[in-house]
């Protein structure tokens, strides 16, 4: 649909899903003070869920509606075997050896061509998208309410290193480990569903981040944020508060994995590692300025037209400093992206757009309504007395 | 099926564990005296194992000589820990001088690792060399001297690399105890503003403890590159896992159980590992009927699962138990018997 110059529907697809990503990065390390370096985790679930879990909720569904039509689609990989119960279908769609031909031939087909399945098995996804984002946001939470900062820290990047290079890379069974599986998709045109779905879902977030930062809530995390202590001795419950701006994060991050799977329409554990989508986020809101919805997106957009006009241009620039296309693709944004980082360290610590204070009632309006409260009580007990 | 792994992954696993536990000894160094974690440490080894790779190259080719052990630690580690020091001075030190949080430092380190991977990795591709590009995913092992333990040929490094850990280790001790530099170091270590009242260059400390800990980081990895297959520079990232757990099972207070808790998680990620996988296939398999995959891909689950249990019941670390009060629970349930 866009094809102008550097951008192209992928990229921007892929824009939209990091401003989402930035948003919750920024939602829980800028104002609530939670370093999560384990954001890659977060983003891939979104995938395992179109990838892993959509694929054989799918079969099933297509087993029960059409069963002649699944035993012939195992037939065509050879599994139809006699006494073949449902889970084979279910099975063979999540198998890296059958997982090709019956996602592309059967499964999406029939999604597309029933309304109904199509709108339920989308809710589903998204619901399961939504659910796993839930329970490891409560596991990330539970450390993050008993660890100090740089434990924290190194305990997420450790703990989501382990799951998506260890257990979802390694494990066949789970989602094709290194092989990967094609995820379901959804629509006739599922790249024009992933851009709507990301636009959608980036506006969402950010009208949602947004509010929620100008509300008494935002406040309240910004003072978790600063000082624990002093939050809590005016009555803030730190713990809810973490927890709530933790899952918050995590189903946004996840939601952004579901609709940039959508565009790819396969997905493997390997690319989401943390250069990709940990670090990434945390420079793009380092450069737009911490604790600031404005910023986060900014930065992002900033910060992935940069990159991207230099791989657009990686074959002349090559060829100035004399070393393969390639390499100056995939090495040398890589090193300028580091170096720009401490440099945006350095010299401004604030990012583009600093912090600014959160939005509260003008202090007239404020005195107004404290005043006009004020007089009605009196007027109450003035009542009261005259009883 | 034999449950205990045959002598020479058992060397192997011993070599690995030493290695981490040099790399959680240096971690767990800087961060005692600068408070930051470092996320490049593994990629700062990693410089030693390129280093290697080049004097194979250049000097060593094709000779099996017992001096590379010498050389190859040494000039790793060098170039280790020069970057280590510069990596402080020019880069930590003046962000931490205009008041960057520590998660501002962490994202600075971080930034540092990906420079110092993306530049290795460019390294291996461009400098031009005879046989780089026959060492580049090709198995080094071949270049070392082999001997024999027990009538069985092994490779030579598992044995140098637990002897060289040894050997820092007790080096650093002795320096640590026995010279005024060291006590100044320790000084600094306990209370820094204390230590400068008293005149010691603070700075100067935190210097060399960079320069150690690159230094250690350096000859590790320089000796750890016979075990990878072809050095990728790629291999820190997942390396960097374990460090982190093994100086958090240790504790993050004290060097020498830095160096333990590497050793353990180190241990329990290879023989662990493989001695589970052994039980599990001889025994769960075939009595529960559990499917027949091997284990031997998760051995990260052991080193973050060391990790949890250490959090939640040592939240200080091995440091922090106390071992005395431990020790005369056990006498005194042993006299009472």
């Amino acid at each position: 649909m866009v094809n102008w110059w550097i951008f192209s529907d992928s990229f921007l697809i892929t824009i939209l899903a990091y401003i989402v990503v930035s948003i919750s990065l920024n939602l829980e390390a800028g104002f609530t003070g939670v370093p999560n370096f384990g954001k890659h985790l977060f983003v891939f679930l979104g995938a395992f869920a179109a990838q892993g879990i959509g694929v054989r909720i799918a079969a099933w569904l297509y087993q029960v509606v059409n069963p002649e039509a699944a035993s012939q689609a195992l037939k065509e990989v050879g599994r139809l075997v006699p006494g073949a119960h449902w889970s084979s279908i279910v099975e063979a769609a999540a198998d890296t050896g059958a997982n090709r031909i019956i996602v592309n031939s059967y499964l999406k087909p029939f999604v597309v061509e029933n309304l109904a399945v199509e709108i339920a098995l989308l809710f589903i996804v998204l619901g399961v998208t939504i659910l796993l984002a839930m329970i490891f946001g409560l596991l990330a939470s539970y450390a993050a309410l008993r660890l100090r900062e740089e434990y924290l820290a190194i305990l997420l990047l450790s703990f989501s290193e382990l799951m998506v290079m260890v257990v979802f890379y390694q494990t066949e069974s789970l989602n094709g480990g290194n092989k990967g599986l094609w995820a379901i998709t959804f629509t006739h045109n599922p790249i024009r569903f992933a851009l709507i779905g990301s636009a959608v879902l980036a506006v969402l977030a950010f009208i949602y981040a947004e509010r929620l930062a100008n509300s008494p809530m935002g406040r309240a995390m910004r003072a978790v944020r600063d000082d624990e202590i002093a939050a809590s001795v005016f009555g803030r419950d730190i713990a809810s508060i973490r927890l709530k701006a933790i899952i918050a994060a995590s189903v946004l991050a996840a939601l952004a994995g579901f609709f940039y799977t959508q565009n790819n329409a396969s997905a493997t554990a390997i690319t989401f590692n943390r250069v990709i989508w940990t670090f990434l986020p945390w420079a793009m809101i380092i450069l737009g300025g911490m604790a600031n919805n404005k910023g986060a997106v900014i930065g992002t957009i900033v910060f992935l037209i940069g990159k991207r006009i230099f791989e657009y241009y990686q074959e002349p620039i090559g060829k100035l400093l004399h070393i393969q296309a390639e390499l100056v693709g995939s090495m040398l944004p890589n090193i300028l992206i580091g170096i720009l980082i401490l440099l945006v360290l350095y010299l401004r610590p604030q990012g583009i757009i600093p912090e600014h204070m959160s939005k509260t009632i003008e202090f007239s309006k404020l005195a107004e309504e404290v005043v006009g409260k004020e007089n009605a009580r009196e007027g109450s007990s003035a009542q009261r007395e005259e009883d | 099926m034999a449950i205990l792994p045959g002598i020479t992954y058992t060397l192997s696993s011993l070599a690995y564990a030493a290695a981490i536990g040099l790399l959680s000894m240096g971690l767990t160094l800087t961060y005692l005296t600068t408070r930051i974690p470092n996320f490049a440490h593994a990629t700062i080894g990693m410089i030693g194992s390129i280093v290697m790779l080049l004097l194979i190259d250049r000097v060593f080719y094709g000779s099996q000589s017992w001096l590379i052990y010498l050389l190859g630690p040494l000039a790793g580690g060098v170039a280790a820990a020069a970057f280590s020091v510069l990596m402080y001075r020019a880069i930590l030190k003046p962000l931490a001088d205009r008041g960057n949080s520590i998660i501002g430092l962490m994202i600075a380190t971080l930034a540092v690792d990906i420079i110092l991977l993306n530049i290795l990795t460019l390294i291996l591709n461009v400098v031009p060399g005879e046989n780089i590009p026959k060492l580049i995913g090709a198995n080094i092992i071949g270049f070392q001297p082999k001997i024999r333990v027990a009538g069985v040929v092994v490779d030579s490094y598992t044995i140098i690399l637990p002897v060289a850990a040894l050997v820092l280790a007790t080096v650093f001790h002795l320096f640590l105890t026995r010279t005024s530099f060291g006590v100044a170091m320790r000084a600094t270590i306990e209370n820094p503003d204390l230590a400068s009242a008293m005149g010691v260059n603070v700075n100067l400390v935190y210097m060399v403890s960079w320069a150690f800990s690159g230094f250690l980081a350096g000859a590790a990895g320089a000796l750890m590159a016979f075990a990878f297959k072809g050095v990728d520079p790629a291999v820190s990232a997942l390396v960097i896992v374990t460090v982190f757990a093994g100086s958090i099972v240790g504790g993050l207070t004290s060097i020498y159980w830095g160096l333990i808790g590497g050793v353990l998680v180190g241990l329990a990620e290879k023989l662990g590992t493989t001695i589970i996988n052994n039980m599990y296939r001889a025994f769960l398999v075939p009595s529960l009927g559990l499917p027949n995959i091997s284990l031997v891909n998760y051995e990260k689950v052991m080193s973050l699962g060391l990790v949890i249990i250490v959090l939640l019941y040592a939240p200080q670390g091995l440091a922090g138990v106390d071992w005395e009060s431990i020790l005369r629970r056990i006498k005194r349930a042993r006299g009472g018997e």
